[in-house]
């Protein structure tokens, strides 16, 4: 889960953001952002590649081949004969084929080579399990002491976090954009999601499935706090909840 | 007035059901466009409060519900009736009736659709993909959702009918000399795109019929705990994947011919395009389903192989967009509106399908899926690429629809602010990849607000832009100046009416203007009109509106009852138009391999079966998903009867046996053997369903506890399933009479028996689909 040394500009600019945002501590940018943002890199630099080549390419011809206004067209240049269609130019097909398929399966592999992304950490990190409950219209968070909290999120910087996400009525879907996950809540079935909040401060979590009128407003928030702080927040928790 | 009404509104000419169709979907896009723009209005600003939640829900499912299914499939379509027929030299479609039938099925399902905007419930609100168990009754109450589910599945049974109908067409009906090789560019992509169709919208009725049942009648398939949004979600992507290229493929068929027209030379790698769309884009379509379900925690390996046969599918379009661009060198440009809106939908769906490769990453996807990233790329492939190549055909066809000339200032106007526009409107979504989509409002955020903003003003002009073109159609059809016969100077058949006047064997021209009327004669053999179809549209209309009253009134029931009568009536009286061979259409010759040993009527049966099987398929295995998935299930034998399930099973089979005897009887060319054989398959087959009936009211009213469709999900599942099979045993049944009352009458012969041909195949498909039921539900 370390980050690579160099991270691209863009997901600098989306930490920052993101710290602007939460306006915490902490200049780590988190483990699932950098992978994620390290991936979209390859898919956006092809991505855009490819599309300032092929519409370059489109505009250009277009216009370079087109009929002037005072230009007179003097006959059809062509002639409609099926039987003339032939194969046309297979070589520059072959050439045009590889270098598709050599890019598809570059970024493809980039793809699972992040798949830690989507799936859990390994059992050395020592994670913090929180389950959470997908309702019509607020997220309830239910603590390993079974102590439950409705729309707020609190967890421990820089550890990882494992959620067992299920929902009791309809389809929803846990979002943190901040931090890059997101995951199903499925009426019947635990999915599960992980993350490592580096940076303190407080984070916005989105239902991004339509679950009925209340959809818009299903939100929570993210508390990063410091480890320490985080402990004492779960005893005066835990304390009042037995009271 | 009289001949203005049996003109359009009993019609079979596929030109004029072409029209009726360009004229049908227009009008729900406008429906469509109005709701986008309710929308676009209440997320001008943060916190607007323009539309409530419940308003907003409704908006935004029924607009793309609208625009998916009333606007762009049937757009494609239009174009298709029109243009398929002229493109390969036939006279009409196959089953001209039947063409009609699925016009006014669209057209009034749409309707019933629209209606439920004003009963109780409001229309259906759960997202144009009907999110399980939110869709369902106890999320999403009330008689309007289930008006918008009826409406749909109407409009699902004439695309269904509309494959069958067209795929026959294109295969036996080409004119001489119309080989294989010769079938035009758009022909071929209507083919592959009918094929794509014929393959998902059954797996989607389905669906829908299930969906329906559980709000009607009460079961279970959608709201059980143990999988339904699941089940939900695989049942309706296997056919909303096609969907997309069933939406895009009629566009393609149309920048593929105009493209040459306008660049002045032949198509580029014409071979490479078919081959790489028959071989690569078609099967891999049903292969990519579970990329919208990347984030619903299947298996980490399924989003892999999912993922894999995503980009793959890219592969393919690449190569054509390549091909596409290769026709734009060594060329002479026109640039003319027909060419510039081809030219922008290619252009368009470059951006859209690079971000369609994007989202085939299963990682990235954590973060795209249910956000405004995923609906700016698929309004790129949606509105961008498919809306633009069609509109670029309708431009392109209007001369030849109409006679007469579009206004080009008008409609050059029209690309530009279109283009424009559209860019403005929808490519801001692209950086709200934070936003959840389908959200009726949002907390102030200066990114999202700039960007919502501009959004909606692009979309305001978008739209308000395409008022032109409705414009620039009416202006081409009232004063409009005189076409050429002409006027691209096209290579194409479906031209060459317009050069010769009209030559023997086209039928009448539908919009042509006075003054070029058709020579006499031409088409008065030709000349069909039929009230069934639009009567038997409207029966089904009024049956299917009851049964979605039925989810909240008990009268329903009544108009339930009347829908029936007048369903009886009119497919009474369509089979007393066949019985006097009132309605006929003169044969036609033509080459036909690789299925000239097959009967064209023996072939759309096959074709039916094929969607038949797809239907019970998607089934039979929705019921296997939820029996997998159920906590407990009843063991064999100890809820259904083995016995009497097992005489029942007798008596169908037989009766299967019995049919084929009588196939056999009049192939030998006895008549008297026919009817005795039919009279013993249809008593047979009573049999079954009198076992059936015995069945299910012992275990009603007899049995305790009693074993019914509302005691849990195996009573769900059994009588829905063995429900629909019996349905389709009685319809079997009620045409048996029918044929048995013409072998009576000794309406077949040795050389002609097509009818109880088709009625064997029927019959063995219920047979067979009944020995997987039997096993499925009695004895394991």
């Amino acid at each position: 889960m370390t980050p690579p040394a160099v991270l691209s500009p863009l997901s600098l600019v989306a930490s920052v953001a993101a710290v602007a945002a939460g306006g915490g501590g902490g200049s780590v940018v988190p483990p699932t952002d950098v992978i994620w943002w390290t991936l979209f890199h390859y898919y956006l630099f092809f991505g855009l590649a490819a599309a300032i080549i092929v519409i370059g390419f489109m505009i250009f011809m277009t216009f370079h081949h087109r009929i002037r206004k005072n230009e007179h067209l003097e006959s059809r240049q062509y002639a409609y004969h099926p039987r003339e269609h032939n194969w046309g130019n297979w070589k520059l097909i072959m050439v045009l084929v590889i270098i598709t398929v050599s890019v598809q399966a570059f970024v493809e592999y980039q793809t699972f080579a992040s798949t830690s992304l989507v799936t859990l950490p390994s059992k050395g990190s020592d994670p913090l399990t929180i389950g959470v409950i997908g309702r019509q219209w607020d997220w309830v968070f239910v603590y390993p002491d079974g102590v439950q909290v409705v729309g707020n999120l609190t967890v421990p910087q820089d550890q990882d976090i494992i959620l067992n996400i299920t929902s009791i009525d309809v389809l929803h879907a846990f979002f943190i954009p901040a931090l890059s996950v997101a995951k199903d809540a499925v009426p019947g079935y635990y999915t599960t999601l992980w993350f490592n909040a580096t940076q303190t401060g407080s984070y916005l979590i989105e239902c991004k499935e339509l679950c009925g009128v209340g959809h818009a407003y299903m939100l929570a928030h993210l508390s990063v706090i410091p480890s320490p702080a985080f402990q004492a927040w779960y005893s005066t928790l835990a304390e009042n909840n037995s009271q | 007035m009289t001949r203005w009404i049996s003109r359009w509104l009993f019609t079979t000419n596929h030109k004029d059901i072409g029209i009726l169709y360009l004229v049908g979907s227009l009008y729900f896009g406008f429906v469509g466009g109005v709701l986008a723009m309710l929308m676009r209005t209440q997320l001008s600003a943060p916190l607007n409060s323009f539309l409530d939640a419940g308003t907003y829900n409704e908006v935004v499912s029924m607009h793309g519900l609208i625009m998916i299914l009333w606007f762009l499939s049937p757009l494609g379509v239009a174009l298709a009736n029109y243009l398929v027929p002229l493109q390969i030299g036939a006279k009409d479609l196959a089953l001209p009736r039947l063409n009609a039938l699925s016009f006014w099925l669209f057209l009034f399902g749409g309707m019933i659709a629209l209606l439920a905007f004003v009963i109780p419930g409001g229309a259906e609100s759960s997202g144009w993909y009907m999110d399980m168990p939110l869709a369902t009754a106890q999320y999403n109450p009330g008689a309007g959702p289930t008006l918008v589910f009826v409406g749909l599945a109407m409009d699902v049974a004439a695309i269904m009918m509309t494959t069958v109908n067209m795929l026959l067409t294109i295969i036996y009906m080409r004119g001489p000399g119309v080989t294989w090789r010769r079938v035009p560019m758009f022909t071929w992509f209507t083919a592959f795109m009918l094929i794509q169709a014929m393959f998902a919208f059954p797996s989607l009725m389905a669906g829908l019929l299930l969906l329906v049942a559980d709000r009607v009648i009460g079961t279970l398939y959608f709201s059980a705990a143990s999988g339904g949004s699941i089940l939900w979600d695989n049942v309706f992507w296997f056919f909303g994947h096609p969907e997309t290229y069933v939406v895009l493929l009629p566009a393609f068929g149309m920048v593929a011919e105009i493209f040459p027209v306008f660049a002045h030379r032949n198509l580029a790698e014409r071979n490479l395009i078919l081959v790489l769309t028959a071989a690569a884009v078609v099967p891999l379509s049903y292969l990519v389903w579970q990329h919208h379900m990347f984030i619903t925690g299947i298996a980490i390996s399924e989003n892999q192989a999912f993922s894999i046969s995503t980009i793959m599918i890219s592969l393919p379009f690449d190569l054509i967009v390549i091909a596409f661009l290769k026709t734009l060198t060594k060329a002479r440009i026109e640039l003319t509106v027909p060419m510039m809106f081809a030219w922008s939908s290619i252009l368009i769906f470059v951006v859209g399908g690079i971000s369609g490769v994007m989202l085939s990453s299963y990682v990235l996807d954590v973060v795209w899926n249910g956000t405004y990233f995923v609906l700016a790329h698929f309004h790129y492939i949606m509105v961008g690429a498919s809306v633009f190549g069609l509109f670029a055909g309708i431009y392109f066809y209007l001369p030849r629809m109409t006679g007469r000339l579009f206004h080009q200032g008008l409609a050059k106007v029209h690309l530009i602010l279109s283009f424009t526009f559209f860019n403005v409107a929808f490519f801001p979504w692209f950086f709200l990849y934070d936003m959840p989509r389908r959200v009726f409002t949002y907390q102030p955020l200066p990114s999202w607000d700039m960007l919502n903003l501009i959004s909606t003003i692009g979309a305001y002009v978008f739209a308000g832009a395409q008022i032109l073109l409705a414009i620039n159609m009416w202006y081409t059809l009232t004063r409009g100046e005189i076409s050429p016969p002409n006027p691209w100077r096209s290579p194409g058949l479906e031209w060459v009416p317009n050069i010769t006047g009209a030559s023997p064997g086209y039928s009448q021209d539908a919009l042509l203007p006075a003054s070029s009327p058709p020579p006499a004669g031409v088409q008065s053999e030709l000349e069909h009109t039929s009230a069934r179809p639009i009567e038997l549209a409207i029966a089904m209309a009024v049956a299917l509106f009851g049964v979605a009253l039925l989810t909240s009134y008990q009268f329903g029931w009544i108009v339930v009852g009347i829908g029936f009568v007048l369903i009886a009536y009119s497919i009474g009286g369509w089979m007393r138009d066949d019985y006097r061979e009132k309605f006929k259409i003169p044969p036609q010759v033509s080459e036909t391999w690789p299925f000239d040993k097959v009967a064209k009527e023996r072939l759309g049966m096959w074709l039916f079966i094929a969607t038949e099987i797809f239907l019970f398929g998607a089934v039979i295995s929705s019921d296997i998903y939820i029996r997998l998935n159920a906590p407990s299930w009843p063991a064999a034998g100890s809820v259904l009867d083995v016995m009497t399930g097992g005489w029942s099973s007798l008596a169908l089979i037989s009766s299967g046996g019995a049919m084929v005897l009588a196939v056999n009887s009049i192939r030998q060319g006895s008549q008297s053997g026919l009817v005795r054989w039919l009279s013993a398959a249809f008593i047979l087959g009573w049999t079954f369903i009198v076992f059936h009936a015995y069945e299910w009211y012992n275990m009603y009213y007899m049995d305790k506890p009693a074993f019914t469709v509302f005691s849990g999900l195996p009573g769900s599942v059994y009588y829905v399933t063995v429900g629909m099979h019996a349905i389709h045993v009685v319809s079997g049944l009620v045409v048996m009479a029918f044929v048995l009352r013409k072998a009576i009458a000794g309406g077949y012969r040795k050389e002609h028996h097509t009818g109880v041909t088709n009625l064997m195949l029927y019959w063995l498909l219920i047979d067979i689909i009944w020995m997987f039921l039997f096993p499925l539900f009695y004895l394991t």
